[in-house]
């Protein structure tokens, strides 16, 4: 752009007073990009048209990429989807896991809301429920109604009020018993430090797994269909030879390869996609039968993301397979 | 204008193929570069497109230092210097027509003027009727002109014909030869590397040759020995 407006300036130094000359350079430039943009659409024509022919001539090759990305992508979203739902499941358990707080027998019902309302307040804290001494007492009644003569042995209302907190991450619930301890209004809170520490590690345990799995899976992805688009360019590579020996520029060259590989990822992304459209709600209904004791919450919008998810990794999977196969026969 | 400076070049399996090469070749030259095989023509005419870049010394195309030339400037090279390969080099899935149009949409012509270019070529090589045929349907000699075609279609300011008439019979070769003459003719720097005698010997040009990688003769108006 620089060099542009300095190319103007210098014919205008030469050409002092003269408005055609100035005219005339201004043509003479715009011509020139022009020029430079038909050119650009000359190459992008000339890479789609190619990079479908291509494709269409080496149809046996391209079935064989498009199958293998197709493949890939079924087996991708096939884990992505158990690892969300697993993910789902093992947060709706790990939330059901429960911390109960139970308050001093002096503290009265104002000093607990009160106390209530500063957990509410902590980002982690998904659900508090304050359980007065009466409402424990009477709850305690309606779980013994067929033991009476236990009730009876009970003098007035021993039973603490207490709080029950759930959280997202029970990872920090001993994190939040310690510092609740220490508070005047706590009388005790007990957990069961086991269980705890168990879901959350196996919540952990499968979370690391599945996003090693997927990892693993996109490797793969882009290994088969590196190999298949080598295979397609190593037939080719005459002709890339005699491109590169008749002057054609390394992009030049590239170009339609790196289209025919997204075409090959975009069309193996668009089955599985369809694929998965009509196996998506039953699977999906299978699961929620499943797990039916839990509150799981899904993602409506899963089938959208895991879509967008799959378009975007088979282009790029495509493109970048392409690119390095081709990488090694242009050095002509 | 190519020069070559002192030229050596020694593949890695040791074999020397050009030892200390002087030459100049003015715009508009026809040169015949004649030699044994294993002289060093072949790499004579890798060198000038950058196939290869010699051990040492230097070679300049255009006052331009190939050696120094950056990998990007590689193409631009290429389409100034146009090489008529010996195996011909042409594309056997492709026909006549689009072996010669893909050189040009490969230097960045536009589609009209590809349309308008490559009958014409193929009207001054004698092949407008074979444009839709695919290579392997034609003559060893027509297969020729196809490759001839395809290095002048760009109008390139030098054509280097390597051993274009090896595998072509004696009335064939003469017309190949007669062809290369009129391009000559039009402005376009011709580099001729053959060991057919007789071509040289009938054409009187200026001769090149090359033994063992060393220029041994080089004297115009000549013939081959």
């Amino acid at each position: 752009m620089r060099q542009h407006v300095q190319a103007g300036h210098g014919q205008w130094g030469r050409r002092v007073g003269s408005d055609t000359g100035v005219a005339a350079g201004w043509r003479a430039g715009l011509q020139r990009e022009l020029q430079a943009v038909l050119r650009t659409v000359e190459v992008a024509r000339y890479a789609v048209t190619s990079a479908a022919v291509n494709f269409w001539r080496h149809r046996t090759m391209s079935l064989a990429a498009v199958f293998s990305a197709l493949v890939m992508m079924l087996m991708l979203n096939g884990f992505a989807i158990v690892v969300t739902h697993l993910n789902t499941a093992l947060t709706a358990l790990d939330q059901k896991v429960n911390m109960i707080v139970y308050l001093k027998d002096e503290v009265d019902e104002p000093d607990a809301g009160r106390f209530a309302e500063r957990l509410r307040a902590d980002a982690n804290v998904l659900e508090v429920s304050y359980l007065s001494k009466e409402q424990a007492m009477s709850r305690l009644k309606t779980q013994l109604a067929d033991r009476a003569e236990l009730l009876e042995m009970v003098q007035g209302n021993p039973l603490p009020a207490s709080i029950e907190v759930r959280l997202r991450d029970p990872g920090q619930m001993i994190r939040l018993r310690d510092a609740l301890r220490a508070d005047p209004l706590v009388e005790e809170i007990p957990l069961q430090q086991d269980v705890v520490d168990n879901l959350v590690r196996i919540t952990r345990f499968s979370r690391v797994a599945g996003a090693l799995m997927v990892l693993a899976l996109v490797g793969v992805t882009l290994f088969v269909i590196m190999n298949t688009i080598r295979v397609a360019v190593y037939a080719r590579r005459q002709e890339i030879e005699i491109m590169k020996l008749v002057g054609a520029t390394d992009w030049f060259i590239r170009w339609p390869f790196v289209l025919e590989g997204v075409l090959y990822g975009l069309i193996g992304a668009l089955i599985a996609i369809a694929l998965l459209g009509v196996a998506y709600r039953p699977l999906e209904m299978q699961f929620l039968s499943l797990v039916q004791f839990l509150p799981v919450n899904l993602d409506p919008t899963l089938p959208l993301k895991l879509g967008g998810l799959t378009v975007i990794v088979g282009v790029t999977v495509g493109a970048a397979g392409s690119y390095l196969s081709v990488r090694r026969f242009l050095d002509v | 204008m190519i020069v070559l400076h002192n030229v050596c070049k020694e593949y890695p399996n040791g074999v020397q193929a050009l030892a200390g090469v002087s030459l100049q070749i003015p715009e508009r030259d026809f040169v015949f570069l004649v030699g044994p095989s294993g002289a060093g023509k072949s790499t004579f005419i890798r060198l000038l497109i950058r196939e290869e870049l010699p051990t040492s010394g230097r070679v300049f195309v255009d006052g331009q230092d190939l050696a120094r030339l950056r990998r990007r400037d590689v193409p631009q090279l290429r389409r100034k210097v146009s090489v008529i390969f010996q195996d011909f080099k042409l594309l056997p899935q492709k026909t006549v027509f689009e072996n010669v149009a893909f050189a040009l949409e490969v230097s960045g012509y536009s589609r009209q003027d590809v349309q308008q270019v490559v009958p014409s070529t193929l009207e001054l090589v004698g092949l407008a009727e074979q444009a839709d045929r695919f290579p392997d349907r034609l003559s060893g000699g027509e297969q020729q002109r196809v490759a001839i075609a395809r290095a002048l279609a760009r109008r390139p300011a030098v054509i280097v014909a390597d051993e274009p008439t090896g595998n072509l019979d004696p009335a064939t070769a003469a017309q190949t030869v007669q062809l290369l003459v009129r391009i000559n003719a039009l402005g376009t720097t011709i580099v001729f590397a053959t060991h057919n005698s007789e071509l040289v010997n009938t054409l009187r040009r200026r001769v090149v040759a090359l033994e063992q990688g060393h220029i041994v003769r080089d004297q115009a108006d000549a013939g081959y020995e």
